[in-house]
């Protein structure tokens, strides 16, 4: 009796519940997926062609008028490239800060001490951007410390603010993104197997070639990575240039944020942002080309 | 003339762990020699303050009878395979060979001709434009090697560069691996921790423990006259029993070794009341059935009374482990041609007074 109890439980567990069971495992990532990114991507699209109605309001209807005037704005064209120039900015001087330090970490041989400044660089995650944000614009500000030992030091005529200013937003924007760039970088830069570096020095390579022909290379997909990485949440950046930056270096992130809470345009908001996350698929999709040609080529 | 000098040399790390410990070696031109050793021995420490990439804390290291102790890996003109092969996998095996002759200048059709020859040498010509990861293990192997001896340096470096190999793939490395070392004549250091492979590849052997060099020789000499039962033991198999001379008389040693005397007649160090270490090879007892044996009373020789405790088929040979009455087990060899004992068979094995070592 009891065997055959077992098999029938074992005959419902088998053809009955892990069937359906295997099919709900196997349809979440695509229910996940579709809930919570095709389907508000779907809904921006389609706002994005509605008609907008003076006093925050906007009618069903499918028109391209958004994307004329966009396309067609001075205003507009001009924030795009800011945004892009100011996102390139920090990428770059996330890199070249980014990785030194990163290689440092990296090649130290105290497990501890890689832990620690990894530790140091990661905790300035802890506080959420708009307090650092606050953080540099009275690091910044004229009766603070910058100015006073920039004046010391005789690189200002007078202790004034340095804020709001291009510079400042672009000190905000590295300082906040660096830890996504050392953190990338750091994980590249271990993956370089100690031996392939003494391989080059004992076939005669001093260290600064043995960096250009052996590390650097290797370390090509870390530079990508991080440099998209860093890019792509520059590009999106909304708070720190209300805090450190002019209206004048207002990026596109602010813009959209105006149109749809000052203007009260949500289909032209929306439109932009369409544009944006076109712009960022374009760089996210060169740069994973980048990375798997270079994946295909070592195969 | 490549010569390599080692001279008093110490490696102590901060925290005070003694890697290596006062070893001094002459490798000369043309010579290969092989550093043997179980792991944290001190032979890759040693080896790599070769190479320049440890310093080491006291000492003289000399390529060519110039101090080179603080002079850094790559003016040291070396060679040097790594265990994992160490090929860079972002260029073709051509680009791999290349490298130490680029980084050195040399024009570009010289490289060229010069990654041909090598690729010749090896054997592998036509994997010249595949990247390192096409390769099998034997033939990265060959590639690192190659791409090491391309810039003809003064010393080529083996870090247990065949470690990684499976066991056929190693031997068929060995002989390919004297070969080439024969054919360019260079002065060669191996790093192993099979001491087959040190047997069969070197010309010198330097059995290596604890940070100290236990006995250098030609490999037929260390097998043979391990000078300290550390490397009778890992040389090879050895049987080693603890006793103390009870007598000498002319040629003739007697060691009580606790139920068991043995004889022997390497008397040239000892005196009686030392203590001492006896030590034979497996392949120096001979089998005899313990109801025609002599009762051993014969001066130059020993005999072992015991059971086989556990029987092992090798293919070539059989082992035996002898479990003697007074408790300890002695390990001997037969050829397979020769009829096969079964485990528990009482046994009496005879070793003569020649074949019986004593060390201190």
């Amino acid at each position: 009796m009891s065997t055959e109890k077992s098999t029938l439980s074992e005959r419902i567990t088998e053809n009955e519940l892990l069937p359906r069971a295997k099919y709900l495992i196997v349809s979440y990532p695509a229910m996940a997926l579709g809930l919570f990114f095709v389907v508000p991507l779907f809904i921006l699209v389609v706002v994005s062609t509605f008609q907008n109605i003076e006093g925050g309001f906007f009618e069903p209807a499918f028109t391209l008028e958004n994307y004329v005037r966009f396309f067609g704005s001075d205003l507009f064209q001009g924030r795009m490239i800011y945004t892009l120039q100011i996102a390139g900015v920090t990428t770059i001087l996330s890199l070249a800060i980014g990785y030194p330090l990163a290689y440092y970490i990296a090649t130290l041989k105290s497990e501890l001490w890689r832990r620690v400044y990894l530790s140091v660089i990661v905790s300035s995650l802890f506080l959420t951007f708009i307090i650092r944000g606050f953080a540099w614009q009275v690091l910044l500000s004229s009766e603070s410390v910058i100015p006073t030992i920039a004046t010391a030091m005789g690189i200002l005529d007078e202790p004034v603010a340095l804020v709001p200013s291009y510079f400042a937003l672009v000190v905000g924007m590295v300082y906040v993104f660096l830890p996504f760039m050392v953190l990338t970088l750091y994980t590249s830069i271990r993956d370089v197997d100690d031996s392939l570096k003494e391989a080059s020095r004992s076939l005669g390579a001093r260290p600064l070639r043995t960096f250009r022909e052996v590390t650097l290379p290797l370390t090509k997909n870390g530079i990508i990575s991080g440099s998209m990485l860093v890019f792509v949440l520059s590009l999106g950046v909304y708070v720190l240039p209300r805090i450190l930056g002019n209206p004048s270096e207002w990026t596109l992130a602010v813009l959209i944020g105006n149109q749809v809470g000052v203007e009260g345009n949500i289909p032209y908001g929306a439109t932009i942002s369409i544009v944006l996350l076109v712009v960022v698929g374009i760089i996210l999709s060169t740069g994973w080309y980048l990375i798997g040609g270079q994946r295909r080529a070592s195969i | 003339m490549s010569r390599v000098v080692l001279e008093g040399i110490t490696k102590r790390y901060p925290g005070g762990v003694e890697a290596v410990s006062d070893v001094s070696l002459v490798v000369n031109d043309g010579e290969f020699v092989t550093l043997v050793g179980p792991s944290g021995c001190g032979k890759t420490t040693t080896l790599r303050t070769i190479a320049g990439f440890e310093q080491p804390t006291n000492g003289f290291v000399g390529i060519n009878e110039n101090r080179v102790n603080t002079v850094p890996p790559d003016k040291r003109d070396i060679g040097m395979v790594f265990q994992d092969f160490a090929l860079f996998p972002h260029k073709t095996v051509a680009e791999n060979i290349a490298y130490g002759l680029k980084v050195r200048g040399y024009e570009r059709d010289h490289i060229d001709d010069r990654v041909d020859e090598m690729l010749e040498l090896v054997e592998l010509p036509e994997t010249k434009d595949r990247m390192p990861d096409q390769l099998s293990g034997g033939q990265q192997q060959r590639i690192a090697l190659a791409r090491a001896v391309a810039p003809e340096p003064d010393v080529l470096l083996l870090d247990e560069p065949l470690a990684s190999l499976d066991k056929k793939l190693r031997e068929t490395m060995q002989v390919e691996l004297r070969r080439i070392q024969r054919q360019l004549d260079i002065t060669t250091i191996l790093v192993t921790h099979n001491q087959k492979e040190a047997l069969t590849m070197s010309d010198r052997i330097v059995v290596m423990n604890n940070g100290h060099f236990e006995q250098v020789g030609p490999p037929e000499a260390v097998y043979s006259n391990p000078e300290t039962p550390f490397v009778a033991d890992f040389v090879g198999t050895a049987n080693i029993l603890t006793g103390s001379v009870s007598a000498i008389d002319d040629t003739v040693a007697t060691v009580d070794c606790g139920h068991t005397t043995v004889r022997s007649e390497d008397t040239g160090n000892v005196e009686v009341g030392d203590s001492v270490s006896v030590v034979f090879r497996p392949e120096h007892l001979s089998i005899t059935d313990p109801q025609t044996a002599t009762d051993g009373s014969g001066e130059e020789s020993t005999r072992f009374d015991g059971t086989i405790s556990v029987r092992r088929y090798t293919g070539d040979q059989i082992e035996y482990h002898v479990r003697t009455e007074t408790g300890e087990t002695i390990v001997t060899v037969q050829r397979v041609a020769e009829a096969s004992i079964e485990e528990g068979t009482e046994i009496s094995l005879r070793l003569s007074a020649d074949n019986c070592l004593l060390l201190n």
